[in-house]
């Protein structure tokens, strides 16, 4: 913690405070997220939870990608580490789905002042039905969301993220992978477990980039499109309309 | 203005130099909570300090490369006053808003973390909301005058004065509050 300068006064918590100031601005200076909060904000910023120091969040979160990884049958090796890597494709999508939203006009100096952001929250969207493509992609449609996460519904427990997580990292993976037909299943069975679940528009657009992979281009489009109409404006949507052809990056 | 998609995006599945990985995991480690507790004083909900928080790091992973290693608190600092302004926060704004002896009842355990956290906030919410941002800046969070005059936009003996009226409204309110709580102790 920096030094104040030598022509302002010592700090109070240096000295000079009752013990009744002192005790009430060191518990002031302590205040900060939970350790579950700290996790999942981690994650989704894309930094490790375990270098940030939220090691039982963490562990409870590996844990909980290990159990998905079981339910969902998959025998992808992913362990705590690979969760959300650093601004990987996904793990920006994770974020930006639910907290960037809009447009951001950072392009100052760095002593600039910041910049004015639109809402981090939008109203939840809805993805019209797929009856006009392909059965795979008709199937469960969910809804599809760019609220952010503390938006959707009540508080989420650790243990529910977890699984979604580790559900939503799997399909990641398989699409990593260029095994679209195993994302698409495992997206299936996301948005069937999770309707109205926290990661519903990045499964979406796992769905579309598998789609891509497929090479059936024309439903991941129809998707895309639909993908975009409900989810304006955000970074996710962007990204799924380069996807799909509907945008050049 | 139309967005642009941060260059990991935009340059493909590559992300940034590992150096830059890491420096964002310090700078979160190190400063995650004050930007947090920035974010609290401007009585935002805890899910949308939550959110504002991830926009502030978010940011600051976007400029990293503009970012002075010296002056990364005061960037996350400045960006999360931004963020909190964008969601029409413009001023320092306590979530406890009722009467402050109404509000010492619900301090049940003095001594306990927690309950003293309620009773800063108590007595912060007591000191004017200009002030109380430079005292907690200076006081709670240690940056420095010049650090503070350049985040607020305000001349280094407004920061001088400011922490001078915040630290009596302060002392007034703290030393109330304590005489609250031996009253309470004592009945």
């Amino acid at each position: 913690m920096s030094r104040p300068q030598t022509d302002f006064p010592e700090r109070l918590l240096d000295g000079g405070a009752t013990d009744f100031e002192r005790r009430i601005l060191a518990a002031g200076a302590s205040k900060g997220p939970s350790p579950e909060v700290l996790a999942q904000m981690a994650q989704r910023i894309g930094v490790s939870a375990t270098a940030v120091g939220v090691a039982v969040a963490a562990k409870e979160l590996a844990t909980g990608a290990t159990a998905a990884k079981a339910t969902a049958g998959a025998g992808a090796g992913i362990g705590s580490t690979t969760l959300l890597p650093w601004i990987s494709v996904v793990a920006l999508a994770l974020v930006v789905a639910g907290v960037v939203v809009g447009t951001r006009l950072w392009k100052g100096s760095p002593a600039a002042s910041p910049q004015v952001l639109v809402p981090m929250s939008t109203p939840r969207a809805t993805v019209p039905s797929t009856s006009s493509t392909s059965q795979s992609v008709a199937a469960p449609t969910a809804p599809l969301s760019n609220d952010s996460l503390s938006n959707r519904g009540a508080t989420p427990s650790v243990s529910d993220l977890r699984e979604e997580i580790a559900v939503i990292d799997l399909a990641r993976t398989a699409v990593k992978a260029g095994d679209g037909r195993r994302a698409l299943e495992i997206v299936r069975r996301y948005q069937d477990k999770y309707p109205t679940g926290h990661f519903l528009p990045e499964s979406a657009a796992l769905k579309i980039e598998a789609l891509v992979g497929l090479g059936r281009i024309a439903d991941a489009r129809v998707l895309a499109e639909r993908f975009v109409a409900d989810n304006k404006g955000t970074m996710l949507a962007k990204r799924v309309a380069i996807l799909a052809g509907l945008s050049r990056p | 203005m139309v967005n642009s998609l941060p260059m990991a995006v935009s340059a493909g599945r590559s992300g940034p130099p590992e150096t830059d990985r890491v420096r964002l995991e310090r700078m979160f480690h190190d400063h995650h909570a004050t930007v947090w507790r920035t974010l609290c004083r401007r009585g935002l909900s805890p899910d949308k300090v939550a959110d504002a928080t991830q926009e502030t790091f978010i940011v600051a992973a976007e400029r990293l490369s503009d970012i002075r290693p010296e002056s990364e608190r005061a960037f996350l600092v400045k960006t999360a006053l931004g963020v909190a302004y964008s969601l029409g926060r413009k001023t320092v704004r306590w979530q406890l808003d009722e009467d402050m002896d109404l509000r010492l009842s619900e301090v049940r355990d003095v001594g306990d973390t927690r309950a003293d956290i309620q009773l800063c906030d108590l007595v912060l919410s007591k000191v004017e909301p200009d002030l109380a941002e430079v005292f907690a800046l200076y006081e709670i969070e240690g940056l420095t005058s010049p650090e503070i005059a350049a985040l607020l936009e305000i001349p280094l003996g407004s920061v001088a004065s400011r922490l001078r009226r915040a630290r009596e409204q302060f002392r007034i309110a703290a030393a109330r509050v304590e005489r609250s709580l031996r009253k309470e102790g004592e009945s």
